[in-house]
């Protein structure tokens, strides 16, 4: 990762704007969404279903473009940038995890993670950067728990295997953010919370920056902070739920990045703080309170 | 590096992908198979036409020749680009004669083209003497008789002429003018093999391999007329048959007639003219220089100068279109694999669209994913053209055996031997034409990958990972 100031956001989206058209149709998903993501934090997109949470996460990882606004990478201007230079970025800035996996069936859970590895790599580079990069991908799979499962092709693997080899392919480049587009949305739960127990160790322990959209509030809830999108804007009423108290300890990353999105903008932030607001809509988003990892 | 890797996975788990290797394969097989026995055949067809010819004929415009054919040709070893080229030449007299001989006490009557030769020079020139059936003419060419051949022409001995009934039937037909000078002894003819021969097919259906039943042997006599010089008055005497000269070009081998020079001149009343001269080159590649000599040497004698493959034209163009226009039909064949590639990529890209999506969001750039699917047409297009090159060349280097067994299995004769003269089907390979043919096909199978892989290349990450 690029040593920033520590001020700086990792990533920032300033009234971004995305409209699909369809003949005379248009359908516009996000209507000017602005939000900061400090580094190391993990945050959670939540918000109902065609919300353009997908949408909002792929137009953040430069898989898609925006119509209007500003995507900001450590202060770098990245939703105008060419195709050549979004590959790249797609390649070692973000690393993505999908709902349903999106392993590639024809390669074994070894060879899906050095995807990322072989895409970067000329034919002729590769068999020096080889040893190197299986023994990362191998490390890697053995810390989302696949050890033993290296050279199993994804139909061979469970669902939460399939989704930690994913996570393992997404972490492979060093990513500065992770996207994670409903990564528990197709397991059970208790995969689910093996997944989700996985993320926050990453987070905790690496630092990783990750945002996460989900439909689990449980999930949503034990992330850093919980963002709603409804009707392609960022909510600003108080209704989504709280976040854990402000970790002490090891990571802060919160603070600096609450105070930061305070300071710009008080109010583009739904909720934030511990645990401020009771939940005025409990019926929705279940009960305020949440469990700590 | 994911291209390959892709490529090469595609290629193994995608069994449909096995289909188009495998029609790229029998194109390719079929073509080189087809391109090798019309090459070979052709060879042997020009190798026939060529036959009797030799490499450039100075040709009379008549009958009647031309004289002074030694002065002609010290002319032509005079000149110091001709005295290079040349090898060797022979004086030739041909002229149309009618054949009579008896067999089995009935006379037969068959028209015939009459070459009057001079032996050592002749054979010098090539296309005769290694076309003779007794081994020991070809070392040593001429018209003697062997014992067993001089046997049998005493014991035949008639003390009266031959029985024939004259040309021209009812009519008062002009009286045979008798040879002018009466030979003292006999002399000796070398007949076109199919002239002396006839093919037995009952014969055949016995023993299975087809016999040739001899109407003529060695020793026999027969009676050739024709007409003589500028008068054109019929003219005959005998020969006895002394050899066969057998070319398997079907159109030489039951009309020509070979006898002496001299004598045929003599029985003409030539004087020493003749009609042709035969020409044997160093090196024919310079052919049309030295017939742009020869005509400026003989501008003024009314001589006709042609290399054997301008007189031979007409046949050697047939043949080349004919095998131009099989090449662009069987050509087709690989188009029509070249569709299959095309149909069956079309599906793997639909297939493969969310892959394609998450190549995208891995980082993989449009002419990335362009590559893999042109490389895999490209792996695709190698691996059957080099499959069907093999089995092409095995086909080929195998095909008289494949013949055999079929006629075997079938009861059909797939190859008469008989119609052709040969006895093995000819095959040539020809390594230009096999490259062409892999290049081609390499081509075509790169080209139609290319829609289908521009395609994919153009999918949008998002809607590709949508796709359901
Ligand atoms: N290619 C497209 N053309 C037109 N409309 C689209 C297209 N893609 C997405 N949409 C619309 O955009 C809206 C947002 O989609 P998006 O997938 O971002 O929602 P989401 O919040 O991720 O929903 P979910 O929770 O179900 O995944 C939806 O209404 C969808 O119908
Ligand atoms: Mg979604």
């Amino acid at each position: 990762m690029i040593a920033e100031n520590a001020t700086t956001p990792v990533l920032e989206a300033r009234q971004v704007r995305k409209t699909y058209r369809r003949g005379a149709i248009a359908t516009e998903v996000l209507k000017g969404v602005d939000l900061t993501v400090a580094r190391g934090e993990f945050l959670s997109v939540v918000g109902a279903s065609g919300s353009g949470k997908s949408t909002l996460l792929h137009v953040l990882g430069t898989l898609d473009q925006a119509d209007g606004g500003e995507v900001r990478l450590d202060g770098e201007r990245i939703d105008n940038a060419g195709a050549r230079r979004r590959d790249r970025l797609r390649n070692q800035a973000f690393g993505f995890i999908f709902q349903f996996y999106h392993l590639l069936p024809e390669l074994s859970a070894l060879e899906n993670v050095l995807t990322p590895l072989y895409i970067s790599s000329s034919a002729w580079a590769w068999p020096f950067r080889r040893a190197d990069a299986v023994r990362r991908a191998r490390a890697l799979l053995e810390r989302v728990g696949l050890g033993h499962r290296l050279d199993h092709k994804p139909r061979e693997l469970s669902g939460g295997e399939m989704q930690r080899a994913a996570i393992a392919r997404a972490l492979i480049s060093g990513p500065r953010v992770l996207l994670a587009d409903e990564p528990t949305g197709n397991l059970d739960e208790d995969a689910g919370a093996e997944i989700a127990r996985l993320l926050r160790a990453l987070n905790a322990e690496e630092g990783l920056t990750i945002i996460m959209v989900t439909h689990n509030l449980d999930m949503a809830r034990s992330t850093d902070r919980v963002v709603r999108l409804t009707h392609g804007r960022v909510d600003l009423s108080p209704t989504v739920l709280g976040n854990r108290p402000a970790p002490g300890g090891h990571h802060s990353p919160n603070d600096g990045d609450d105070r930061l999105s305070l300071e710009r903008r008080p109010a583009s932030m739904a909720v934030l703080g511990a645990g401020a607001s009771p939940p005025a809509h409990p019926e929705v988003f279940g009960v305020g309170h949440f469990p700590q990892r | 590096m994911y291209k390959l890797v892709l490529c090469w996975r595609y290629l193994k788990t995608r069994y449909l992908a096995l289909v188009c290797v495998v029609s790229v394969m029998l194109g390719v097989a079929t073509l080189i198979v087809v391109n090798s026995v019309m090459g070979g055949f052709s060879a042997k067809l020009r190798d026939r036409l060529h036959g009797l010819l030799s490499d450039i004929v100075l040709e009379a415009y008549d009958f009647d020749g031309f004289a002074d054919p030694e002065g002609k040709m010290r002319r032509i070893m005079e000149d110091p680009l001709l005295a290079r080229e040349v090898v060797a030449m022979s004086p030739t007299l041909e002229i149309f004669a009618m054949l009579q001989f008896q067999f089995r006490d009935t006379p037969v009557t068959k028209p015939v083209r009459l070459v009057g030769i001079d032996p050592p020079t002749r054979s010098a020139v090539g296309g005769f003497s290694e076309y003779l059936t007794d081994p020991a003419r070809r070392d040593k060419p001429g018209f003697w008789m062997d014992q067993a051949a001089r046997d049998r022409f005493e014991r035949q001995k008639r003390p009266e002429p031959l029985v024939f009934t004259p040309l021209g039937g009812a009519d008062e037909p002009p009286p045979p003018e008798a040879p002018t000078p009466t030979p003292k002894t006999t002399q000796g003819a070398i007949l076109g093999y199919a002239i002396a021969h006839f093919r037995d097919r009952q014969a055949k259906a016995e023993d299975g391999a087809s016999r040739d039943r001899r109407t003529l042997q060695p020793g026999d006599e027969v009676v050739l007329t024709t007409v003589s010089g500028a008068k054109l008055a019929p003219v005959y005497d005998r020969f006895a048959v002394v050899d066969y000269f057998r070319s398997e070009m079907s159109e030489y081998d039951s009309q020509f007639i070979f006898v002496p020079l001299e004598h045929l001149q003599k029985l003409r009343s030539m004087e020493g003219r003749v009609t042709s001269i035969q020409v044997r080159l160093r090196d024919y590649d310079r052919a049309p220089a030295v017939v742009a000599r020869l005509k400026e040497i003989f501008v003024r004698d009314s001589l006709d100068v042609q290399t054997w493959e301008e007189k031979q034209g007409a046949v050697l163009a047939a043949i080349r279109v004919e095998k131009g226009i099989l090449n662009i039909l069987l050509f087709l064949i690989i188009a029509v694999a070249g569709f299959g590639i095309l149909a069956i990529f079309s599906m793997i890209v639909v297939e493969k669209t969310r892959d394609i999506g998450i190549l995208k969001s891995l980082g993989a750039s449009n002419w990335g994913v362009l590559q893999i699917f042109i490389a895999y047409g490209l792996l695709l297009g190698l691996v059957g053209a080099a499959l069907g090159t093999l089995m092409g060349l095995a086909i080929t280097v195998n095909i008289n055996e494949i013949e055999h067994f079929l006629a075997r299995a079938t009861g059909q004769d797939i190859f008469p031997r008989d119609v052709y003269y040969f006895d093995r089907i000819p095959t040539e390979i020809q390594p230009l034409a096999i490259g062409l043919v892999n290049l081609g096909s390499v081509g075509i199978a790169v080209l139609f990958s290319i829609l289908p892989a521009l395609r994919a290349a153009m999918l949008h990450p998002v809607r590709a990972l949508r796709f359901e």
